[in-house]
């Protein structure tokens, strides 16, 4: 993973996520407030309405014990033949648009008197909601009981319904009463009434009513949770980016360097904080580089030059003992090339041939001066004598490490094999006699035929293609004959061009 | 013997004792002179003995109510209507009133103690008669 | 100023609750809550000033517990409002103090006893002690200066056995006044007995006798006699004392004082009056006979308009007085 990556990920990482905790926290408790508040205000509400029916119980209640007390309630004596008790209770139901009745018992359980006139006179049971009972303000005994009947109904006009929140009635054992509607999720508050502990009123709401403004804010809240996620995002990364950047540059600098080797770029990043420093240390370093590269590559330079000079020196030095003049190691080291590049070999492998094959005699020094400038044919001790030169040349340059000077060698050891294996010293035949060899082998005897020498005067150059046509695939690798007829102005050209001057 | 009481009570229907005071047959006693009755209907006496006295005067205006009024207690509506609120000062509220005199009636057997007054026609064997006026 | 606010709350639930109501009978809540109230109003004039006072305002709360028990409560403010309208000077004293507090209980009609704050039982003025209940808006100075009005102890009275149309109070004093703000004697003992014969539905008579001793130790004893004639046209009342301190200087001083009244209703509504008083202190030497004329105007009995003109043998008491009041 790149450091830029790497960088943005990290920025991403420590802004979202404490932003994403915070908002989370925030957020879970502010729920949690807003369904305490929901709750607290169902509370409030539902106690209002507890507040008002209790009230209303109680002086509904207080009125009983009232009534109780009235001077009109000693007709219980003449059992209300009059009515008087009858009309009060009927009046007090009026007044209050009570559902139920009112009735006055005597100690037998008979209803003396009652709201609802068919009843009197009829012995009745029955469970009342309130009971109070009457003294007698002559005798201070208990001479009857008056009490009122309050079915559920009564409890409806408290109740202030809408399709999304009811109340109803919920006795002391679970069963409930008044409950209009079914809402399938939803809360509840339950209160006990305090003048009838056996009934509870419970106020119920449709959850999604209840949360409505909850959920509404809910969905905000993801909206600005992801909008500012985004944002943070963006910011991070830009910032990273920001940060990242000279690095970045920093680094594709180096790069570029390392690729292209060329050690003149620089990086331009001006700051002055760290990384300026770092950028400002970077292009000092690519400029000492560049400068010593610079010198290295001079030296470099020098030593090939040097080497060069050495190889060509010392090629020179094996021809000059023999009395033959300079120029015939160029005008060989030129053939050779030729030779090499139109056979196919690189234009380095060719240069390098070119300073190798002069040496090729180079064995030559270790020749006794008798054997090598004796002006008549050899005997065959001469000739084996001088036929070592191509050996000691070998003998003498194979230990080097340079490749150069490892062809040289080669070129020394093996210039005087012969295609057809007649060759010395090994003998070596076709393609065995490394190429180097078959090449210096035909520039070699192109040009001492084509020179005057101590042992003969120089052949015309019929004759000297002649005697190449007849050793093509004898003396000569027969490729090499070919390109040598193929390029033959080139070759007179270069003889030409390296001719020997007189003295 | 006889027939002198028949006489006069005859002649006491035929002159005008057309109402009488009632109470339970429960109580001792058998009669009671005006003023004792005035001074209980003003409720300045409780009590007969010791049973405590609970006068009943009929709701509004009939006319036993004024006759009553005039005979036995001796004053004018307007006069007993100035007492009762001195009384109302002294602390102490006019007797319990009955609809009708079915209810008295009922009220007088039922109550020791209470005392009404009614038409003569209305009494029968289950109340006492201790005043006639 | 709570308890007003207190006794009006009370006032207006109750009337709410009650049955109809009549004015002068109070309001009954129940058997044993009875409310009621009054005010008076009085507008004098007395040798070129001119008061104008709202003088009395009383809520009044009573019942019968049970047959036995029965309690009388009164919380008045007297001077509730004072304005003397010739030199401007506004009084009021907005406090409510309790005028009467007694609780009843009834053995027999032989043997009732009251305990608490009450009325002292002595003849007929001292009986009926507010504005609205009497025929004439001045009181006799036989009433104000001789003896406590308010009594706060026991009194035991009834019906004396087998005598026909009498009554009796023996009631006693030991101890301080419960609210002693109105009381006109302030003392800590006082003892008497006192009777009434109803002689017939028009007359009656009593008289009393008693003793009673001041905060300021000074000892007073009297004898008081009373009469009355009272029918549908007519009333006729006297009444006479006579007291004997004993001063703290040693001296023992007599005072005489009495008054008698007359009345003409010519209608039920209206009546003229006429009342001569006498009073005769030997202590401080001084005696004053007043005579004074009025008139009252019941347009119903608890609503009294009246009006007086007093004449004092006394320099420059000669008093004009008028007065309305009413009682609920």
């Amino acid at each position: 993973m790149s450091f830029k990556l790497k960088t943005i990920l990290l920025f991403l990482g420590i802004s979202l996520i404490p932003y994403i905790l915070t908002m989370l926290i925030l957020g879970t408790s502010y729920y949690k407030e807003q369904h305490e508040s929901i709750i607290r205000e169902m509370d409030m509400q539902i106690h209002l309405t507890v507040e008002r029916v209790d009230q209303s119980l109680e002086s509904l209640h207080k009125d009983m014990a009232f009534m109780a007390k009235s001077d009109s309630m000693n007709d219980i004596y003449t059992r209300d033949l009059d009515h008087r008790i009858a009309n009060t209770l009927l009046a007090k139901k009026m007044d209050m648009n009570l559902v139920g009745d009112f009735f006055v018992f005597d100690s037998n359980a008979i209803v003396i008197a009652s709201s609802n006139f068919s009843f009197i006179g009829k012995k009745i049971t029955l469970k009342p909601f309130f009971k109070v009972p009457i003294y007698s303000n002559l005798t201070q005994q208990k001479i009857g009981e008056l009490a009122v009947n309050y079915p559920i109904e009564n409890f409806k006009h408290f109740f202030y319904n809408t399709p999304d929140r009811q109340y109803f009635i919920r006795y002391k054992d679970g069963r409930n009463e008044l409950r209009l509607a079914n809402f399938p999720d939803s809360l509840e508050v339950v209160t006990t009434l305090k003048s009838n502990p056996n009934l509870s009123i419970v106020l119920e709401e449709e959850k999604g009513f209840a949360f409505k403004l909850l959920y509404k804010y809910e969905r905000w809240f993801l909206i600005l949770l992801i909008a500012g996620g985004i944002f943070i995002s963006i910011a991070a990364y830009f910032v990273a980016t920001l940060l990242v950047r000279p690095i970045i540059k920093l680094s594709s600098v180096a790069k570029k360097v390392t690729k292209t080797q060329d050690y003149t770029q620089q990086v331009e990043i001006h700051r002055d904080d760290e990384i300026g420093q770092l950028s400002y240390a970077f292009n000092s370093m690519i400029d000492g580089m560049n400068h010593a590269l610079g010198e290295i590559t001079a030296l470099n330079q020098e030593i090939e030059d040097t080497q060069r000079e050495v190889v060509f020196t010392m090629g020179s030095i094996g021809e000059s003992r023999s009395k033959e003049t300079g120029n015939h190691v160029k005008r060989v080291a030129e053939y050779s090339k030729l030779l090499a590049l139109y056979y196919g070999l690189d234009e380095n492998e060719a240069e390098m041939l070119r300073q190798a094959s002069p040496m090729h005699d180079i064995g030559k020094v270790a020749i006794p001066d008798a054997v090598l400038n004796k002006p008549g044919r050899f005997d065959e001790h001469e000739r084996r004598i001088m036929d070592t030169h191509a050996a000691l040349g070998y003998e003498m340059l194979k230990h080097s490490a340079r490749p150069l000077l490892l062809m040289a060698a080669t070129v020394a050891n093996e210039h005087h094999e012969k295609w057809d294996g007649s060759g010395y010293p090994r003998g070596l035949s076709g393609e065995n006699i490394n190429i180097h060899g078959r090449i210096t082998a035909l520039a070699d005897v192109f040009d001492a035929l084509g020179s005057d020498r101590i042992y003969k005067k120089a052949w015309d150059d019929e004759k000297i293609f002649t005697l190449f046509r007849e050793e093509r695939g004898r003396h000569f690798d027969p490729t090499l004959v070919d390109i040598f007829f193929d390029h033959l102005e080139e070759f007179l050209i270069i003889r030409d061009r390296l001719k020997d001057h007189e003295g | 013997m006889k027939p002198l009481l028949f006489l006069i009570s005859c002649s006491l229907v035929l002159f005008g004792s057309e109402f009488s005071v009632i109470v339970s047959k429960k109580l001792p006693f058998s009669t009671l002179s005006t003023q004792y009755i005035r001074d209980l209907y003003l409720l300045k006496r409780h009590s007969v003995g010791n049973i405590r006295i609970i006068p009943i005067n009929l709701v509004g205006q009939d006319e036993s109510r004024s006759i009553f009024e005039s005979t036995v207690l001796q004053m004018d509506r307007n006069r007993l209507n100035d007492y009762w609120v001195k009384q109302h000062f002294q602390g102490v509220t006019p007797p319990l009133t009955q609809p009708s005199f079915e209810s008295i009636k009922a009220f007088v057997q039922n109550v020791e103690g209470a005392m009404g007054y009614l038409p003569s026609s209305m009494v029968d064997a289950n109340v006492k008669v201790i005043y006639e006026f | 100023m709570t308890i007003q606010k207190v006794g009006l709350i009370l006032g207006l639930i109750v009337v709410l609750q009650a049955d109809p109501y009549a004015l002068g009978h109070g309001v009954q809540v129940d058997k044993a809550l009875n409310v009621g109230g009054y005010f008076s109003t009085e507008f004098s004039v007395q040798g070129g000033e001119k008061t104008l006072a709202f003088e009395d305002l009383a809520i009044m709360a009573y019942g019968d517990v049970n047959p036995m028990f029965s309690y009388m409560t009164e919380f008045e403010s007297i001077g509730f409002y004072q304005k003397n309208l010739t030199n401007g000077i506004e009084t009021s004293h907005r406090q409510f103090h309790a005028e009467r507090a007694y609780g009843d209980v009834w053995l027999s009609d032989a043997y009732n006893i009251r305990f608490g704050k009450q009325i002292t039982p002595i003849g007929y003025w001292n009986r009926e002690p507010i504005n609205v209940l009497r025929d004439m808006s001045s009181n006799p100075l036989y009433c104000s200066l001789l003896f406590p009005k308010f009594l706060t102890g026991i009194d035991i009275n009834g019906y004396i056995p087998r005598v026909e149309g009498m009554t009796y109070h023996l009631f006693g004093q030991k101890n301080p006044d419960l609210d002693d703000e109105y009381v006109n004697i302030r003392n800590k003992h006082f003892f008497g007995l006192s009777v009434e014969k109803e002689l017939s539905t028009e007359y009656s008579s009593g008289g009393s006798i008693g003793e009673y001793i001041t905060l300021t130790e000074q000892r007073t004893r009297f004898l008081q006699l009373n009469a009355k004639y009272d029918d549908v046209k007519w009333q006729f009342m006297s009444e006479v004392l006579l007291a004997k301190s004993y001063y703290s200087s040693g001296d023992i001083d007599i005072t005489f004082t009495g008054y008698a009244q007359g009345m003409f209703r010519y209608s039920a509504e209206n009546a003229i009056l006429g009342r001569y008083e006498h009073f005769k202190d030997h202590h401080v030497g001084r005696e004053d006979n007043i005579a004074i004329v009025g008139y009252s105007y019941r347009p119903s009995y608890p609503i009294s308009l009246k009006g007086e003109y007093q004449l004092h043998s006394l320099d420059n008491e000669n008093r004009a007085l008028f007065s309305f009041s009413v009682l609920f």
